[in-house]
């Protein structure tokens, strides 16, 4: 019997210590990119030596990382526009029409996410090569959209179906046209999934570094894609402060969506099967 | 004026179009810069290669040739290019579902409080991206980072973390967890906790239960937490571009290299091989496991 109990116990421990590893190894990132970005000295920022902003003074004077954040907001605000229209008529026709080749639809639009990103990002270079189409502000525009897309509509098809008919019924009764009735009643209620939605093309556009690292020249060059440049040279910790700045605002994403929605209405669009 | 365009669009809603033309943007958008850019690389991927100088703004000669490949497929066996891609896939995803599995199951199994924390500290991690994550590393790993740090405070030598498989590993597990978390927690908790009382209070105790019933459930969830371990891994840039050094060169970043030499369709054909596997990995893989099922 005490055998039996120091096993179960040993069992318990290792479960234990697995998990909080594992919920270790998540926090790791942000933890660790802030302590080094307060840290006065470059190097070992474990312990901390004090508390410095010197190396926010030194990204906020640095014009690349500036215009790098400036290009990584620009692009990912559009192409989450872009994609939630683009998604929102999409599994809207797909929610409420039967009509021929809907799966086939379906699995289109799913698709970016079956194609590794580093070979969409090849594929779209070589593809305006060929087509001599220079315009890189529209290039990086589509290649983010495009791998936003099937996030943003896995998370608001599922509202569509959530909703009652009955509403949109009620509201046509009483003398509404159809788009009264999709401005008025439908999209108020996709609401949740309209925010998710935002908040996941958002981030997907925002951190995207396989892609448009194919597609960027100088002038549209995001922040990913500075930063990657230059965390190959040395431990810059100005890469650091940086860092702190997309954690934050990732995680006030994460706080706006709890308050306004839940952040269970993410999980939808992140699980992969 | 409006009550007009609303006649006008139910008489085209009558004769059934209204969800293709709701489509539209998307078919348009898709075909245009995703299906046929994916024809475009597969095709230059048979192109011939020309080497810069040979002919002025030219990179590929629209000649089919199967050179690319081969000299691919010669090289992966000759110098064994595939194999630290391999090595990362495999071993990064057995750790990670190892390691996510309790996560997973405290997720799909605790009160909502807990799974809520739980839930938020995974999600966190899934959006803080890559670059940031793959930086976090560098100042762990790097031979002035924390851990050399520390150990030669206590008198060791260090260990070179960079440009070695052992990086790249621990940077592509941590990448996997929070993905291979939400995929087995969603089949966790799709298991009727009723099987796990029962067992229960029958008097198997907690470590029995588990072994016995939640683990074989669980086993599909497993199969494709794995699949989906493996084909993120095939696919991972950020990370074996920075902890490898350009030492570990997995496929993704031969895809880089290849563009930046200029050489479009060698490029080609790695991505072509990248999509191949993850394919493979996810369908064909998928496929075996239904067959097998049925055979029982």
């Amino acid at each position: 019997m005490e055998g039996k109990i120091s096993v179960y116990k040993i069992c318990k421990i290792v479960v234990i210590s697995l998990k909080l590893l594992t919920v270790g190894l998540l926090l790791m990132p942000p933890i660790v990119v802030a302590t080094s970005s307060f840290n006065p000295t470059a190097f070992a920022p474990f312990p901390p030596r004090g508390l410095s902003l010197r190396w926010f003074e030194t990204f906020f004077g640095d014009s690349g990382l500036i215009s790098g954040i400036r290009n990584s907001i620009f692009f990912a605000v559009l192409s989450t526009a872009l994609s939630l229209a683009i998604g929102i008529l999409a599994s809207f026709a797909i929610a409420r029409y039967n009509f021929k080749g809907k799966n086939l639809l379906d699995a289109l639009i799913l698709s970016p996410i079956v194609l590794p990103e580093v070979a969409f990002g090849n594929a779209l270079l070589v593809y305006f090569y060929y087509l001599k189409y220079y315009n890189h502000t529209i290039i990086l525009l589509l290649g983010q959209t495009i791998i936003a897309l099937p996030y943003v509509f896995r998370v608001i098809l599922p509202s569509f179906y959530g909703i009652s008919r009955s509403f949109e019924e009620a509201a046509m009764t009483l003398g509404a046209n159809e788009i009264q009735t999709f401005l008025r009643i439908t999209l108020p209620l996709i609401k949740p999934g309209l925010i998710a939605g935002i908040v996941l093309g958002f981030a997907t556009a925002f951190n995207n570094f396989s892609v448009s690292v194919f597609l960027v020249v100088t002038s549209t060059q995001t922040l990913p894609v500075h930063l990657m440049g230059r965390m190959r040279i040395f431990l810059d910790p100005t890469i650091a402060a940086a860092s702190t700045f997309v954690c934050l605002t990732m995680v006030s994403a994460l706080i706006i969506t709890e308050k306004l929605v839940g952040i269970d209405k993410l999980i939808t669009g992140i699980r992969w099967r | 004026m409006s009550s007009i365009s609303i006649k006008f669009l139910r008489r085209i809603g009558r004769l059934g179009f209204t969800p293709y033309i709701l489509c539209a943007p998307a078919i348009i958008i898709l075909v245009f810069f995703f299906l046929f850019p994916a024809v475009m690389l597969l095709s230059v991927s048979f192109f011939k290669y020309l080497p810069p100088g040979t002919a002025i703004g030219k990179m590929y000669e629209p000649t089919f040739t199967l050179e690319n490949y081969m000299r691919f497929f010669k090289s992966a066996y000759l110098d064994g290019y595939l194999w630290p891609t391999i090595k990362v896939m495999v071993t990064s995803t057995i750790i990670a579902l190892i390691l996510s599995y309790p996560v997973a199951y405290s997720i799909a199994r605790s009160p909502p409080r807990k799974r809520k924390i739980l839930t938020a500290i995974t999600i966190a991690a899934l959006l803080v991206g890559p670059v940031v994550r793959v930086y976090s590393w560098l100042v762990i790993l790097s031979r002035d980072g924390i851990i050399n740090n520390f150990i030669s405070l206590l008198g060791f030598n260090k260990i070179e973390f960079l440009g070695t498989d052992l990086g790249v590993i621990i940077g592509t597990t941590q990448f996997l967890l929070a993905f291979l978390i939400f995929s087995l927690s969603g089949s966790i908790q799709n298991i009727n906790p009723s099987y796990e009382d029962a067992a229960r209070s029958l008097g198997a105790n907690e470590i029995y239960t588990f072994i016995k019933i939640t683990l074989p459930l669980s086993l599909p969830g497993i199969s494709s937490a794995v699949l989906l371990g493996l084909t993120l891994s095939a696919t991972m840039f950020e990370t074996p571009m920075v902890l490898g050094q350009g030492i570990v060169e997995m496929l993704a970043n031969l895809v880089f290299t290849e563009i930046s030499f200029l050489n479009f369709p060698f490029a080609s054909v790695a991505s072509v091989m990248l999509l191949a596997i993850t394919l493979t990995i996810s369908y064909g893989v998928n496929y075996l496991l239904q067959a097998k099922i049925k055979v029982r």
